[in-house]
């Protein structure tokens, strides 16, 4: 072994913590995802379907309403004069808008739910693949180097036992 | 605020290897030899496509989440 490959002991030594530094931020970051995926997967599946259905319920309440408030708007006549209850007609046309707009969501929640059910298949696959990498062959790589840098710490120990200059001898 | 923001994980991935990658061309000025050709082929060499992998599909899926967060938002108060 040469002299060179003593020298870089040192950096041998600073990239194994490179190594392990590595490895502890894919760990942390594979945990993380798959927890953010949780998260987003519990707001898909269990937040938006109730507060899209509960919207829908309140457009049917404030439907009534509105058509509640046209009717008694056409009934209101002074003389001969009829009201256009415009403002009214204008609620009652939003209140509806309002429960289609929520009947559409409802069903965008299961299409999405869907969709997204699949996307994260296919992440979980490369998020699987690193995290199965990390925790067995990139184990073997550290312990690889490390087998290394304790090879050539047991040659530096003889390269200096055989150049330390041998005792005098005894008088 | 979103409910999910996957892209502080997928740079922290990025950002390490690169680091990694940065730290291996440091360590290979102090140590040419066969055996370091070898860990670098056998055992680093490995590493960047499954990080690309994931990473690509991180941000893929971190879009898909933003598009749904978007089309399914609170609309306001009645």
């Amino acid at each position: 072994m040469t002299q060179a490959n003593i020298h870089s002991l040192a950096a041998m030594r600073e990239f194994k913590v490179h190594l392990l530094e590595f490895a502890d931020v894919a760990v942390d970051v594979a945990a993380s995802l798959q927890q953010q995926v949780l998260s987003f997967l519990d707001w898909l599946e269990h937040d938006r379907p109730n507060y899209w259905k509960n919207y829908m319920l309140r457009s049917f309440d404030v439907i009534a309403q509105a058509r509640s408030d046209l009717e008694r708007c056409k009934m209101r006549t002074v003389g001969d004069h009829r009201p256009t209850c415009y403002e009214e007609k204008l609620a009652l046309e939003a209140a509806k808008q309002r429960l289609q707009m929520a009947q559409e969501k409802v069903e965008a929640v299961a299409r999405w739910t869907a969709f997204v059910r699949h996307e994260i298949d296919e992440h979980d696959g490369r998020r699987g693949s690193l995290q199965r990498y990390i925790e067995s062959d990139f184990a073997k790589s550290i312990a690889t180097l490390e087998r290394m840098i304790a090879a050539i710490e047991a040659y530096a120990e003889i390269e200096a036992a055989v150049e330390e200059p041998a005792p005098p001898p005894a008088p | 605020m979103r409910v999910s923001d996957l892209t502080v994980d997928s740079t922290k991935l990025y950002k390490s290897h690169v680091e990694l990658l940065q730290a291996w061309e440091l360590t290979k000025e102090h140590w040419k030899d066969d055996n370091s050709e070898n860990f670098e082929d056998n055992h680093l060499a490995p590493l960047g496509p499954l990080v690309r992998m994931l990473t690509d599909a991180t941000n893929r899926l971190n879009e898909v989440f933003a598009r749904v967060e978007r089309d399914l938002a609170n609309p306001g108060e009645y």
